[in-house]
């Protein structure tokens, strides 16, 4: 291998040993899209999420994340050059020029190619379809990229049509086949794009001549052995005469791109290939934005080539837009002349139309400086030698010199533009991050906004209770009028009975205590049975009061569980009264957070009864102690009778008479005895409501307690709330996710600086 | 002074509203008054005929309750016409005695809303009370007991007329301010008390608790009595009037004019194991009809001391007078005419009235020595 060929192939190799860190590069950068992508989603359901704040959602309104993602598009591109510029095996050169410049000539001289493969003609524009010629040892073959019609109506019709003011092109073949174009003179179209008008016509007529081309489905045309020939059918633009016949094959508006494999005559060139560039000049739309393209895609460095000829030997105003053109495709390359050599073909021309070349583009071109601003190589594009000598030789070696220089600067520039826009993700993830702290308060987290809510619940619950035990003190210290009533009512309930005989009418009363005294011998035994009987009676009937008792502890129950209801409703599911506080016991017991001092206070209060036999009788009890016969003397001591009747009618009916006394007396007394108690009910539910409250409220245990019992119903006490609240906080929590992972991104794109 | 002279009467105010058993109270005092001083000679009877036969026609009726063991303290006739109860105290030495009036007037009248066309008579009633020596009080038992709780309670003032009553014993207090000199007796004495004691043979003691009840209720009057005369020695002296009855039930029955309810009380006869009826028995007069009696014969006793001391000072003055030196022809002629002899006599002869009231002095200080020894009972309480 020469020594041109070891450096080309070094160059491919150190070119392809970077290319992994690229190709990883290029990844990193479509994460971060990724990235960007996933923050405007979490942004944009932060927003759009019924529960968050609407100061929230107004802040996070002014970022605008997917501004960014063209420029990251953009860096993915630029990189996506390099990978193609690092992935080549080959070190590629452009060849450019106007039509008619003799490159087709230099293809085929560097090529060894015919007018078969690479067309060469006269006059008119030749080559059709941009070519890449590979030097192959061992193979001569032709692999041609198809269009399909998708891309051929993108390439070749829609920007006729748009150019020409058309309707959009024909989406489908058939459409196509029948669309009516006007006819001459029927469209009133500018003298600059006539011709658009008539190649719509004419790409029209020769669709048959294609049209299964474009039906490959992307599949390539190989051209391989005597196909390999006829490879000029694809590339080149049909002959003057071949323009006469009435069917014209136009098959290269199918070929997208045309792969040319073959030994190269100059073995020794190495890892190289040539590209044919369209030439400039013709009238096709986009054709310099084409160019342009593919340059930067696609070649290392360009050969501009200038032929002395009548009428071209001087350096025209086309050449300098081409010069501009391919100076546009230079990139990030820093110098011109590393990327665009300029080759003037004077061949067949004369020494003074060579001179005035060769001195025109000294001046326009240089500052009349050799080399100033291009290399200026001459070559008679069909002597072999000389192209090997004064073209290929220093073209080759300098891009052997150059082409790490270039790499390095495209990489370098590539990276300086991807640092900007890392830059900007950075300044964006800092931005949302920044904007997280502030609404962080806004938005609050489920649990500081339960503890929030325990609290002011815990507040509200000690505010109801205190209103009510306030209005409980009050009764508790005044006489009851309820009460008083409920006592005077069982008082006439009793004295009726006595005045019935004791619930036998007075005569059969009479009758029975006749009879028994005459059968005991005696008032004696009937009295004192009679007035047992009596005591226990008349307790019973005041026993009644447990109906009030009840009635009150129920309404306190009730009173109770209104003023917790103002709070907890949402867990007492519209119960009240001793339903509600059982309820709210058993919500205790099974909550999450076990409750158990609440538990045991409702538990107590549950429990809490105000019951006559209890509470009331043992005060009042004394006052039946006359309703026996015999009774013990207060001074004495003594145990006598209390009274004596003889055993006949007059004696029953005194018996009846003293009874009925004793038994009025012990009811009056029991009365007053009671009436004397009227504030006990109310100090006994006031006591029982006042611990009540002291322990579910201002016990040691209380305020922890209500914020367990809040944490474990929380949904049920404030319902949608931490539905929402949770929802704001997960896409809180998810835009910072987000940020972050954009931010983790944008630190491993940090790496990739050159 | 308060305590007129021989022969006049001293006077004691009773002061309380309609049937609270004013009279039945002056007919338990005379009752009384024939056996309480037995170890002392002091009596107390009915000084005339009028006295006497009101009082026997109530003994009558409460005989007649006694028998029937039915007792209705409403059916016993009321005071329609101011009446005055006329006494004598016996003081039980040398014959001393002491007339006592006691006005029972019409209770009515002390309410102004029942006086209508009667104020002469009330205030006929007021000079009486408030030129009374002694101030008593009754009070319904019942009513302030069986009352504890009740709603109505708080017609107990109008009902029990304190507001009235605390007038009439101001201008009684003032009055005995004027004679601090003279001791001041006043008497707040619970009435139908049976109820409410263990020592007559009621089965439970409630003393306390109708003590602080009379406190209660009456407090107005006990302060002004104590403002306008801080002298005075309040006694408490509850007292059984009728004897074995118990209070068994009462009513509040409303007025049919609108005005404040009826206190209805019902009262049943204790029984006795031996099926006799009952005896009657009023515990508690005792003690009042001792401190009447130490309060007035301590009045005389005042009374008979300032005489004895002003029959000595006399007979001194007589005495020196006779033997008074007004120089030699004076003394010749005092002699002459027999005006030392005369003062002579008059000295002697106020000595022997020194003599004698002293003695009666000391007579009755030694009833009162004796009165003292006598006590009071369990019942009674100073205020």
């Amino acid at each position: 291998m020469s020594e041109i060929a070891s450096r080309i192939a070094a160059v491919v190799q150190a070119r392809q040993s970077r290319l992994p860190e690229i190709t990883a590069e290029m990844a990193t950068w479509r994460n971060a899209d990724e990235a960007v992508v996933a923050l405007d989603r979490a942004v944009t359901e932060l927003r759009r999420y019924p529960a968050t704040p609407a100061e929230v959602a107004d802040q996070f309104g002014l970022v605008r994340v997917k501004d960014v993602r063209p420029a990251i598009s953009t860096t993915v591109e630029h990189l996506q050059r390099v990978e193609g510029r690092f992935g080549r095996t080959t070190v590629n050169i452009g060849v450019s020029g106007s039509a008619r410049v003799g490159k087709s000539t230099l293809l085929q001289t560097i090529s060894g190619l015919a007018d078969d493969q690479i067309p060469t003609g006269s006059g008119i524009p030749v080559t059709a379809v941009r070519s890449r010629i590979y030097h192959t040892p061992g193979r001569r073959r032709a692999v041609l990229e198809m269009h399909d019609f998708d891309s051929f109506r993108s390439a070749y019709l829609q920007p006729r049509h748009e150019e020409l003011g058309l309707p959009p092109a024909p989406t489908t073949m058939a459409e196509y086949r029948e669309w009516q174009y006007p006819s001459a003179g029927e469209l009133e179209i500018k003298n600059a794009y006539a011709s658009l008008l008539e190649d719509l016509r004419d790409m029209q007529a020769s669709l048959p001549s294609y049209e299964a081309l474009l039906e490959r489905a992307g599949r390539p045309v190989e051209l391989l052995g005597d196909d390999f020939d006829r490879l000029r059918e694809y590339v080149a633009y049909p002959k003057v005469e071949e323009k006469r016949a009435p069917d014209v094959a136009r098959k290269y508006l199918a070929v997208r791109d045309a792969r040319i494999e073959c030994p190269f005559p100059h073995a020794d060139v190495g890892e190289i290939a040539f590209c044919d560039m369209k030439g400039f000049g013709e009238v096709t739309v986009d054709a310099d934005k084409h160019h342009v393209a593919g340059l930067q895609h696609e070649v290392d460095a360009v050969v501009l080539v200038k032929r002395a000829a009548e009428g071209e030997a001087y350096w025209k105003e086309s050449d300098v837009a081409t010069v501009r053109v391919l100076d546009e495709a230079r990139g990030f390359v820093s110098r011109r002349r590393d990327f665009v050599l300029i080759a003037l073909n004077i061949g067949a021309a004369s020494d003074a139309l060579a001179e005035s070349l060769r001195d025109d583009v000294l001046r326009r071109v240089n500052e009349r400086k050799d080399g100033l601003h291009h290399r200026v190589l001459e070559v008679d594009a069909k002597d072999r030698a000389d192209v090997s000598a004064r073209l290929l030789g220093p073209v080759l070696g300098h891009l052997a010199d150059r082409l790490p220089v270039m790499d390095g600067e495209v990489l370098a520039g590539t990276r300086r533009r991807a640092a900007v826009v890392r830059e900007d993700l950075v300044g964006l993830a800092t931005e949302v991050r920044a904007m997280l702290k502030q609404v962080r308060g806004l938005t609050v987290g489920a649990a500081e906004d339960v503890y929030g809510r325990a609290r002011e619940m815990h507040k509200s619950l000690a505010v109801a209770l205190h209103s009510l035990l306030a209005e409980l003190r009050e009764r508790s210290v005044r006489q009851d009028p309820d009460y008083a009533a409920a006592v005077e009512a069982v008082y006439e309930d009793v004295l009726s009975w006595v005045r019935d005989g004791f619930g036998y009418g007075e005569a059969e009363w009479c009758e029975e205590a006749v009879r028994s005294m005459i059968r005991d011998g005696g008032a004696g035994l009937f009295a004192t049975t009679e007035l047992s009987r009596i005591r226990v009676e008349i307790s019973r009937r005041f026993a009644q009061l447990d109906l009030f008792f009840h009635a009150r502890v129920e309404e306190v129950w009730r009173q109770v569980a209104d003023g917790l209801a103002g709070e907890l409703h949402g867990v007492l599911g519209g119960s009240i009264a001793e339903e509600a506080l059982e309820r709210l016991m058993k919500l205790a017991a099974d909550a999450a957070e076990p409750c158990e001092v609440m538990e045991t206070s409702l538990g107590e209060l549950l429990g809490l009864r105000l019951d006559y036999r209890t509470q009331v009788h043992p005060r009042v009890r004394p006052e039946l102690d006359s309703l026996n016969l015999q009774v013990r003397d207060p001074v004495t001591g003594h145990e006598s009778f209390q009274f004596t009747v003889a055993p006949t009618r007059d004696g029953a009916e005194e018996l009846l008479q003293i009874i009925c006394e004793l038994a009025e007396q012990s009811a009056f007394r029991i009365r007053v005895a009671l009436l004397k108690e009227s504030v006990l009910p109310g100090q006994v539910l006031f006591a029982a409501v006042e611990h009540f409250t002291d322990v579910l409220i201002r016990s040691g245990a209380a305020e922890r307690e209500i914020r367990q019992f809040a944490r474990s119903y929380r949904d049920e006490l404030w319902p949608g709330v931490f539905q929402g609240l949770d929802g704001a906080d997960a896409r809180v929590a998810r835009v910072a996710r987000a940020a972050d992972a954009l931010l983790a991104v944008t630190e491993e794109l940090e790496g990739y600086r050159s | 002074m308060t305590a007129p002279a021989e022969g006049t009467s001293l006077r004691i105010g009773i002061i309380g509203p309609t049937r609270i058993g004013k009279t039945t109270l002056v007919n338990t005092l005379l009752r009384a008054g024939e056996t309480a001083f037995e170890q002392t000679d002091v009596r107390m009877r009915w000084a005339d005929h009028m006295t006497e036969r009101k009082i026997l026609e109530q003994r009558a009726e409460l005989e007649g309750w006694r028998l029937s063991k039915q007792f209705n303290p409403g059916a016993l006739r009321g005071t329609d016409d101011a009446f005055v109860f006329r006494f004598v105290l016996e003081t039980g030495f040398g014959g001393l005695s002491m007339r006592l009036d006691a006005m029972d007037y019409p209770g009515g009248l002390v309410n102004p809303a029942h006086r209508l066309g009667r104020e002469a008579e009330w205030e006929e009633c007021r000079a009486f009370i408030a030129n009374s020596t002694v101030l008593v009080v009754p009070a319904d038992a019942a009513m302030l007991m069986e009352t504890a709780g009740d709603e109505n309670r708080h017609h107990l003032p109008a009902i029990l007329t304190t507001p009235e009553i605390e007038d009439v014993a101001r201008d009684w207090a003032r009055n005995r301010h004027q004679h601090r000199h003279e001791p001041a007796l006043a008497i707040v004495c619970p009435v139908r008390t049976e109820s409410y004691f263990a020592d007559n043979g009621g089965r439970r003691d409630r003393s306390d608790e109708l003590l602080e009840h009379v406190r209660e209720v009456y407090r107005d009057v006990l302060k002004v009595i104590r403002a306008e005369a801080p002298a005075t020695r309040i006694h408490y002296c509850p007292v059984d009037t009728v004897g074995p009855v118990e209070f068994l039930s009462a009513r509040w029955l409303p007025d049919v004019a609108g005005g404040h309810p009826h206190f209805s009380a019902k009262y049943r006869v204790r029984r006795r194991p031996d099926g006799h009826p009952p005896e009657i028995s009023t515990a508690g007069i005792d003690d009042v009809l001792v401190l009447l009696a130490r309060h007035l014969i301590d009045l005389r006793h005042r009374e008979l001391d300032v005489t004895a001391r002003h029959h000595r000072t006399s007979a001194n003055d007589w005495a020196a007078q006779a033997v008074q030196d007004l120089g030699a022809m004076r003394n010749v002629w005092n002699t002459v005419s027999g005006k030392r002899r005369k003062a002579r006599r008059m000295a002697e002869a106020k000595r022997l009235e020194a003599v004698s009231a002293e003695e009666q002095v000391s007579g009755l200080a030694g009833q009162l020595l004796r009165l003292a020894e006598l006590g009071l009972g369990p019942r009674h309480r100073e205020l």
